[in-house]
């Protein structure tokens, strides 16, 4: 056994070491299985000290002595190798099999209170800085450590374990860790002293009453085998019963209580925190960002706004190093399915080598190894941003219509596309007693047409790269009426079914309704006509006296105003009573995005008196990208999106911002972050301080990246028509406005009230501040 | 200066029980400004510095040091203890030595009269990791180049006043490096992104920052700095990126000839384009302070 080389030179060695320290008698040297130490302290529980023969033993994690090597010189070193050799023999035996009938020896230092596993580790930890400082203070008389309180502490002898509160002695007097010491002493025949017996649990019920208890859940671990008790509110978990116990009276639950349930929840603060706050001033107080917050908030006892702000800082800060792991997770992968890849074409190539020179291949690359899990994602953001969540909740509530309006809406639109359908059926009536009709039908009849499907495919293979707007061109064709049709590309000539309408072929909303955008300053629907032709200006005429005429002799007339507007193609349809409702129709034709604009079209256009071509387009593009929002809505990006609407209202650096500007840049502020399959989204919150992130990283200025418009087939800068000076002034204001939005000033930007608990802070002027936001802007 | 320091750490002081010395700081990182001529250097004793080890190293040295020194020369040298160590000044140039201990040591109990600060301990021992992790991860000679300009800018511009040095390294290695292909981008790039990274907020709080590599966990790099110049100097970044965008190098830079760059008012830049905004970012630094409780 290398056992014995390795106990002389650790012999060797501890004498060396003896001799720095008085009164340690070395028996390393000279011992066999028994008395490895003889080492008297004046301690009170200390007997004769030996090594135990015993069955039982307990393996420390060996590992550790590469730790006391750190300091010594080179030849310690060198003596020390033989004996990290040995713990390793020793733990190998420990894991191929552990016999507990066999002579096993616990190494139990009594100064440290630490068992060994093996007479090398033991050793090692004799002669560690650890003990040695340990058995130095023993040596001079110190009975306890002079940080702890004279009185009023609990020590646990055994385990040379103390603590300052009742409860947790008694979490530790009932825990695993000190039942098998009492075990292992049980088993050594040493005296257990008095001091260590459990209490009676009643004495030491704590007079703190229990909150949040029912958190608590109970669940069973498949693959330990034991029952453990999860805090959903704490998102934590815990082995055993006391430690639960423990905590839903402990400090950290009450807290969390407090913040979520009840805020007149009491929460004392331990003394040693005060201390520690105290200590951790200025550059020394490295506990990070916490250290930083703390100092700014020491002296502030009860604002309870003030640690909710500080604790959703923390969250924050404990997400992004939680992104952060993710990320690095995220490479990791990437860097080994990489390599995996590599060793693959390497192999092929190898293997085509060597069948050329008719060697023998080599082996295949072994299976690649199953990744390692990604890392748990805390979900629970519930408290996040709570304060700006619910400002920006009020301000959203202002923003947004109430359910009446949008019924009387809805109601309005619903009538002006029941009058559309029965005109459009009118208009084919007509158009079917023309000679153009029976001439275009004489044709269709003589050509066959390819199938619609075969056409659409060979579209989508076209529009591969424009996939937002396709999509849109999908959406519309579900929403529309007509079966076969496709508002974008298959027009011409459109495969004609049945009920097919010949002049107008569908009506669609599009705008901020289905948007769910509605702003309550502007409650418009709007509905684009599709025309099969383009519609000429005489066919705008004609059509909006034909609505006219339909809206009066509706049976369930509802008082409506119609207007008309050539230049803007619209036609409006107003209702006054009982609140201000407004449904825009725009005439348009999907001809207009399809042909190839030259000078011939443009002539017959001018010719046939045919509507504003801008206007019509714009209408074609306000379908697509009414198509591409909705596949990417969610609530973030709504009400982010509102917010920042009205704040383009309100501050004129702002105003130059289209809606579909804003919309595209909302949405890419509100996409979500992380690797993991389902990352969770970005609250409205963080999609706002987002969105003035971007700004203000000087998005808008040199050198701008522009913003390609999904919904185009070519590349267009959809902020391309600002100037220089619009982008100065809005980088500027969404500069300072990220700043408000950090230093938790929210409500400035929002325009409205502070609310009442920013109040209490009441460091901030008032009065001054939030207008030289908006004179600035 | 570089003889001063070599000449310390060949005379190594006997009454003191010395386990190391290294250079740290700006000397040693290569990132020093013209006309600072200061080397830091780092002193680990092998026991709690107590003030009276100060005052003895100190005094030694001064002895050494001008043993080296002709006779007249010798009342130019001189030297003042500062919290965490001492300065020896000589012909200008100055060496400042922190004294510090061995990591374990400072666990244990300090007594506030007698020994020097934990903080400055602490402090002394972070320098050494920091000199060590720039050395190691910051070697392109774009990151030292923007490490200069930034503590230009912290020695000229109001805004930038508070920033930790540690900070800079941080933020110029992260703005240089710190991309999606790995490339070290070139100086005017970094100098831009360093702008744009500052405006966009990432030294404030709650934002994803920089983590500190030279500590455990997951530590801030502003976490050094009060949200008042946290907020200052995005403030400042703020507008000289849009004097930047605008064409505003050489006023940026102060480079000869160049107008004064100002926070006061706003400035005309390129014929074109005013930027008359700069005004207003003298006020949100006042307002936001909301950490700050003695208010009315």
């Amino acid at each position: 056994m290398s056992y014995w080389g390795s106990s002389s030179a650790g012999g060797t060695y501890s004498k060396a070491k003896n001799s720095l320290i008085p009164g340690y008698n070395p028996a390393g040297s000279s011992a066999a299985n028994t008395s490895y130490v003889t080492y008297s302290t004046s301690n009170t529980t200390s007997t004769p000290n030996v090594s135990y023969p015993s069955a039982s033993t307990y393996s420390k994690p060996t590992g550790k002595v590469t730790y006391y090597t750190q300091d010594w010189n080179q030849i310690k070193q060198a003596q020390y190798k033989a004996t990290g050799r040995v713990t390793t023999g020793g733990r190998n035996r420990g894991r191929g099999g552990y016999n507990p009938s066999s002579a096993q020896t616990v190494h139990y230092c009594e100064i440290c209170k630490i068992t060994c596993g093996t007479a090398a580790t033991y050793k090692a930890h004799i002669d560690g800085s650890k003990h040695l400082k340990k058995a130095a203070k023993a040596e001079q008389g110190v009975e306890s450590d002079p940080k702890l309180p004279k009185s009023g502490f609990y020590k646990c002898v055994l385990c040379d374990i103390t603590s300052t509160t009742g409860e947790a002695f008694q979490a530790h007097i009932k825990g695993s860790k000190h039942d098998k010491k009492v075990q292992l002493h049980k088993r050594l025949g040493k005296p257990i002293p008095d001091n260590i017996t459990p209490a009676n649990p009643e004495e030491s019920t704590s007079k703190v009453e229990k909150v949040g208890e029912e958190f608590v859940e109970t669940k069973y671990d498949s693959t330990t085998k034991r029952t453990i008790f999860f805090c959903s509110m704490c998102n934590c978990s815990f082995m055993d019963a006391t430690a639960k116990e423990f905590h839903i009276q402990g400090r950290r639950h009450r807290l969390e209580y407090k913040k979520r349930y009840d805020k007149t929840l009491k929460v004392d603060m331990p003394a040693s925190k005060r201390q520690k706050m105290a200590h951790s001033s200025g550059r020394g107080g490295r506990g990070g960002y916490r250290g930083g917050a703390k100092r700014a908030d020491s002296g502030m006892e009860d604002s309870s706004y003030n640690e909710i702000w500080e604790a959703e800082q923390r969250q924050l800060e404990s997400e992004w190093s939680q992104y952060r792991e993710e990320e690095r997770w995220y490479r990791y992968i990437e860097g080994i399915k990489r390599q995996e890849e590599e060793h693959r074409q390497w192999y092929i190539q190898e293997r085509q080598r060597c069948e050329r020179l008719g060697i023998a291949p080599p082996p295949p690359p072994p299976r690649p190894r199953p990744p390692p899990p990604p890392p748990a994602r805390d979900n629970s953001r519930k408290l996040l941003n709570n304060h700006d969540t619910t400002l920006i909740h009020t301000k959203h509530s202002q923003l947004q219509p109430s359910k009446t309006e949008i019924a009387e809406l809805e109601k309005l639109m619903k009538l002006t596309e029941d009058t559309l359908e029965l005109i459009s059926e009118e208009l084919d009536q007509e158009y079917i007693q023309t000679p153009e009709y029976k001439e275009w039908k004489a044709k269709i009849t003589a050509t066959d047409y390819p199938d619609a499907s075969e056409d659409k495919a060979e579209e989508d293979t076209d529009q591969a790269e424009d996939q937002a707007a396709d999509k849109a061109v999908e959406g519309a064709t579900d929403a529309g009426e007509t079966d076969e049709m496709d508002v974008e590309e298959t027009i011409v000539p459109p495969v004609i079914a049945e009920d097919d309408h010949l002049v107008i072929k569908s009506c669609i909303r599009i705008g901020d309704l289905p948007k769910h955008s509605i702003m309550k300053s502007k409650i418009e629907g709007v509905l684009a006509v599709f025309c099969v032709k383009k519609p000429t200006i005489d066919f705008f005429e004609k059509f909006y006296m034909k609505l006219k005429k339909k809206f009066a002799e509706t049976e369930n007339a509802l008082d409506v105003v119609l207007a008309s507007d050539i230049s803007d193609v619209a036609i409006y349809v107003k209702r006054i009573e009982p609140v201000s409702v407004e449904v825009k129709i725009h005439l348009t034709s999907a001809l207009f995005r399809e042909e190839e604009v030259n000078d011939v079209v443009l002539a017959e256009e001018r010719k046939n008196r045919v509507l504003d071509r801008k206007s019509c387009l714009s209408v074609l593009a306000l379908l697509r990208q009414t198509k591409w929002f909705e596949s990417r809505m969610s609530v973030s990006l709504i009400v982010v999106l509102q917010l920042l609407k009205d704040l383009s209202k309100r501050i004129p650096a702002w105003s130059p911002l289209s809606t579909w500007s804003l919309e595209l840049i909302v949405e890419r502020c509100a996409r979500t972050k992380g690797y993991s399959s389902q990352p969770p989204q970005f609250s409205p919150p963080e999609v706002l301080r987002r969105v003035f992130e971007l700004f203000a990283s000087g998005f808008l200025l040199l050198n701008s990246p522009g913003l390609n418009d999904p919904c185009e087939k070519e590349p267009v800068d959809v902020l391309g028509y600002l100037s220089s000076q619009e982008r100065e002034d809005l980088t500027a204001s969404a500069q300072y406005a990220l700043r408000l939005v950090v230093y938790n000033q929210l409500y400035k930007i929002l325009g409205i009230a502070q609310p009442p608990a920013l109040k209490n802070l009441g460091q901030i002027p008032r009065a001054a501040a939030p207008s030289s936001f908006k004179q600035r802007g | 200066m570089t003889s001063i320091v070599d000449t310390l750490v060949v005379s190594p002081v006997p009454e003191v029980d010395i386990e190391e010395m290294r250079v740290v700081g700006s000397f040693k990182k290569g990132t020093i400004l013209a006309g600072h001529k200061t080397a830091d250097i780092v002193l680990i004793i092998k026991h709690l510095p107590t003030l009276e080890d100060i005052t003895n190293i100190q005094n030694l040295m001064k002895e050494k040091m001008n043993a080296q020194q002709p006779e007249k020369e010798r009342k130019k040298a001189t030297t003042k203890s500062h919290e965490s160590g001492f300065s020896y000044t000589f012909n200008g140039s100055t060496l400042n030595v922190f004294v510090t201990t061995l990591p374990n040591n400072t666990k244990e109990t300090i007594d506030p009269e007698k020994h020097l600060k934990l903080e400055n301990l602490k402090n002394s021992l972070a320098a050494i990791r920091h000199a060590r992790w720039f050395e190691e991860n910051a070697y392109q000679s774009s990151i030292r180049i923007l490490v200069r300009i930034l503590k230009d800018f912290k020695k000229r511009i109001p805004f930038f006043k508070n920033v930790n040095p540690w900070t800079i390294d941080l933020l110029a290695h992260h703005a240089a490096v710190a991309n999606t292909n790995g490339n070290t981008l070139s100086v005017p790039q970094v100098f831009r992104r360093c702008l744009q990274l500052l405006a966009a907020g990432i030294l404030l709080p709650g934002s994803a920052s920089i983590s500190d590599p030279c500590e455990p966990g997951f530590v801030k790099a502003h976490s050094f700095m009060s949200y008042e110049h946290q907020d200052e100097l995005a403030c400042g970044a703020q507008t000289l990126l849009r004097a930047l965008s605008h064409g505003g190098y050489k006023e940026i830079l102060a480079m000869k000839g160049a107008r004064k760059i100002t926070f006061e008012s706003a400035v005309m830049f390129d014929g074109i384009i005013v930027t008359p905004s700069k005004l207003a970012y003298e006020k949100p630094a006042e307002p936001a302070e909301p950490m700050e409780t003695n208010g009315s």
